[in-house]
């Protein structure tokens, strides 16, 4: 289980701040968040950055970042300083 | 001798304490063309004026406040002025930047900038009205806080007045003008030391004389409209404030937390931009002429009252384990009160913290996470009382003194502004070689490169960052030069829409290849000259207001020039007072210690970076600006003293040191008779 923190207005958007999911990748995650939170998260989630225990997937392997129980993955939108 | 070129007013003040002369100060256009002004401009007065090895805290040390041809002009955040003068922190150059109205009323009484020289017997309130200069009596002023020496005076009266902090030569003293402040580098105890509690302007109608109205009109119209279409500018920073950078750092571990141990801190979300707009903000405020207006009016005890900063709340928030906003606008209200550098003073008390966590310092209220005893203490140091009276030397000296200098998080001297450089090591880059010590702007301002822009690059490798570095030091420099903020300098890092640029997909990759890619093309350009780039680029809308204004085509290349002057003439001056290259450093925390323990690029390669940067600068090893360099800038009046930096060998450095230890003697007995005079 991944950690998922939800920043500034993408927790708005879910009505969460928080939540808890298994997956084996970013990318398998982002396809979970999408499916769970709707279009409109979609679209806000497509100008998020993902970061994974503090460090930017553009750094590590993008969507293909696998992801460990435990881990934290922060989406960080354009205006909260991302 | 006036100034042919628009954007002036054709002299500057020069006022001297000690014999009450008051006299013009003339520029030369020529000096106008190379430097613009501001911080650029003050370094040359600077050179010129200032013989080297003054002790900072003597009557022989000068202030230097100068403004930008664009001030006053109504351009985008063109408020800004600065104010220069030698270092009570480092020894080197310092420099303030602030939006209060002090520059557009120098401007409108007919002056580009003020030059304050000697020490007055008493305490003294400098007064411009106009063309009309009057040093009066500040007796009843002496020992007052800046609310209540500035209190009374009038919205068309601009102020600028020390507190206790710095009467008492506390060395990161702040100078309030209005509620905006002259924080860094301790510039109020060099006012204090002069003993000029207050400097009023008000008077004249001087419109700044621009070349082409209708074009710098058209300029600013469509420079405004290019602040607010991005999303930092024309969103982030008008809703959050510059609070709203508090979720990124912490998400991207560039907070510092607990004396910079770590990058993020778990109870950040109560000290977050969100939370301040959600529950204490009345109103955004901000500098005359800002269309983005980051400054924030908050509810505190029933009273508006101005809201903390970025830098404020993660110094007096996660620095010291605090997660309560209550406090956080409690103590900045106190640090504006006495006159105290927000910044300074939470990187002081975290030092002092670890200091006393491990037993090195006794002092029971001291603890990270314990608010208890934080007012007091801040009232302590602006008093010097007690123990205050250590922490008021700021966190160097504090902890040098107690036996563990490698506490202290401070480049120069100077306590680090609130971003961890282990998780965006460019920005620790430009931390270690800032002018004036451990400040983000001056050091390029790099983190928003790696880590919080809406674009944004692998902030772990040491690839490119050097080249970054310059190039955005350079830029600062200029930006900060011509009186614009240096917030202008945000859309120069485009928004593209999802469609082009997926921050967590290929695109992403591929501009972070393109930003790697980019040092190839930022070498060649340096060294071209101020010739190359003749071109205004619609991201960098200062080059085509600065041209109308000025009459004088002042493109891309002319401009970048002009802040690397600026940032050259400043590291000369430091070399030139004794600063030498081992202190373009960092502390071991952040250049040995991995700040992740799984991340092996967790930690600041100022071995692997710092070379490359005096290189792509055309410095030698040692760091001095080749001959080469200041050739191609125009900067022949400084290679005298560059050859003399670069013969100099170890003896001569030896002396150099001896030059600073003496400075450093005569510092401590100027403090001693601030302690003596201290009100208890
Ligand atoms: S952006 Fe903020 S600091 Fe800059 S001029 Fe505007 S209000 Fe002042």
């Amino acid at each position: 289980m991944a950690t998922v923190k939800l920043l500034s207005h993408m927790a708005t958007a879910a009505g969460t701040a928080e939540v808890e999911i298994e997956a084996a990748t970013v990318g398998r995650l982002i396809r979970i968040l999408e499916e769970r939170f709707g279009d409109e998260f979609g679209t806000l989630l497509k100008a998020c950055k993902v970061i994974v225990n503090g460090r930017s997937v553009v750094a590590l392997k993008l969507k293909r970042t696998p992801l460990r129980p435990g881990d934290e993955v922060s989406l960080l939108p354009p205006l909260a300083g991302g | 001798m006036t100034s042919k070129l628009g954007g002036y007013m054709g002299k500057m003040l020069d006022v001297n304490l000690t014999t009450g002369k008051v006299e013009n100060y003339w520029i030369s256009d020529d000096d106008r063309q190379r430097f613009l002004g501001g911080k650029a401009l003050a370094a040359k007065i600077l050179w010129d004026e200032l013989p080297p090895g003054v002790c900072p805290l003597s009557p022989e040390n000068i202030m230097v406040f100068t403004t930008g041809p664009l001030t006053g002009t109504g351009a985008p955040c063109s408020a800004r002025f600065n104010l220069s003068t030698k270092s009570v922190a480092t020894g080197g150059i310092a420099s303030s930047n602030c939006g209060g109205d002090l520059g557009i009323r120098l401007k409108q009484a007919g002056w580009d900038g003020l030059i304050v020289r000697g020490a007055a017997k008493q305490p003294t309130h400098l007064e411009i009205d106009g063309a009309k200069v009057r040093l009066r009596s500040a007796r009843k002023l002496w020992g007052k806080n800046t609310e209540e020496v500035q209190a009374g005076l009038g919205r068309k009266v601009a102020t600028a007045a020390i507190g206790q902090a710095g009467e008492n030569l506390v060395r990161y003293a702040a100078i309030m003008v209005g509620e905006r402040a002259l924080g860094r580098t301790g510039v109020g105890a060099v006012m204090g030391q002069k003993k000029l509690k207050l400097i009023t302007v008000t008077g004249g109608d001087h419109k700044v004389p621009a070349s082409d109205e209708t074009g710098l009109r058209e300029s600013i119209r469509k420079w405004t409209a290019i602040l607010k279409s991005h999303p930092t500018t024309g969103e982030q920073l008008p809703k959050y404030g510059t609070a709203g950078l508090l979720t990124g750092t912490n998400a991207t571990k560039t907070l510092p937390t607990e004396n910079f141990r770590k990058g993020s801190f778990k109870s950040w979300e109560t000290i977050s931009g969100e939370y301040m707009t959600e529950n204490v903000l009345v109103k955004n405020s901000g500098c005359r002429a800002c269309p983005i207006r980051c400054g924030r009016v908050v509810e505190y005890q029933k009273r508006e009252i101005k809201g903390p900063e970025y830098e404020t709340l993660g110094m007096l928030g996660p620095a010291i384990g605090n997660s309560s906003l209550e406090h956080v606008i409690e103590w900045n209200y106190l640090c504006d009160l006495y006159g105290l550098d927000t910044i300074s003073t939470g990187g002081t008390l975290a030092c002092a913290m670890e200091l006393a966590e491990r037993g090195l310092l006794k002092d029971d209220g001291l603890r990270f996470g314990n608010p208890e005893g934080i007012s007091e203490m801040i009232r302590r140091i602006a008093l010097r009382e007690g123990i205050g009276n250590d922490l008021a030397e700021g966190a160097m000296r504090l902890a040098q003194k107690y036996g563990a200098p490698e506490l202290a998080m401070h480049a120069k001297g100077l306590e680090l502004a609130a971003y961890e450089p282990r998780g965006a090591v460019g920005h620790g880059l430009g931390y270690a070689t800032a002018n004036r010590g451990g400040c983000h702007l001056n050091g390029g301002y790099l983190v928003y490169l790696e880590a919080l822009g809406p674009i944004t690059m692998d902030p772990h490798t040491t690839k490119a960052k050097p080249e970054l570095v310059v190039m955005q030091q350079n830029l600062m420099e200029a930006i900060s030069a011509c009186g614009s903020c240096i917030f202008t300098s945000y859309p120069v890092i485009p928004q593209l829409a999802p469609r082009w640029y997926n921050p967590h997909g290929l695109t992403a990759a591929a501009v972070d290849k393109v930003f790697q890619g980019l040092r190839f093309v930022l070498v060649s350009q340096g060294r071209l000259g101020p010739g190359a780039l003749p071109i205004h680029p619609p991201f960098l809308p200062h080059t085509k207001a600065l041209s109308a204004l000025m009459g004088q085509n002042i493109h891309m290349g002319r401009f970048l020039a002009a802040g690397e002057r600026g940032f050259v003439l400043e590291r000369l001056f430091n070399l030139r007072e004794g600063l030498v290259s081992a202190d373009d450093s960092l502390p071991p925390r952040l250049t040995d210690e991995l700040q992740d323990p799984s991340n092996p690029d967790s930690r600041v390669r100022l071995d692997v970076m710092l070379p490359r940067y005096y290189k792509v600068r055309d410095w030698d090893a040692r760091g001095i600006p080749s001959e080469r360099l200041l050739r191609k800038l125009g900067m022949e009046f400084a290679l005298g003293m560059a050859t003399r930096l670069r013969v100099d060998n170890s003896p001569h450095r030896a002396r150099r040191m001896a030059l600073r230890a003496r400075e450093e003697e005569s510092v401590q007995e100027q403090l001693k008779g601030a302690r003596t005079a201290a009100p208890r």
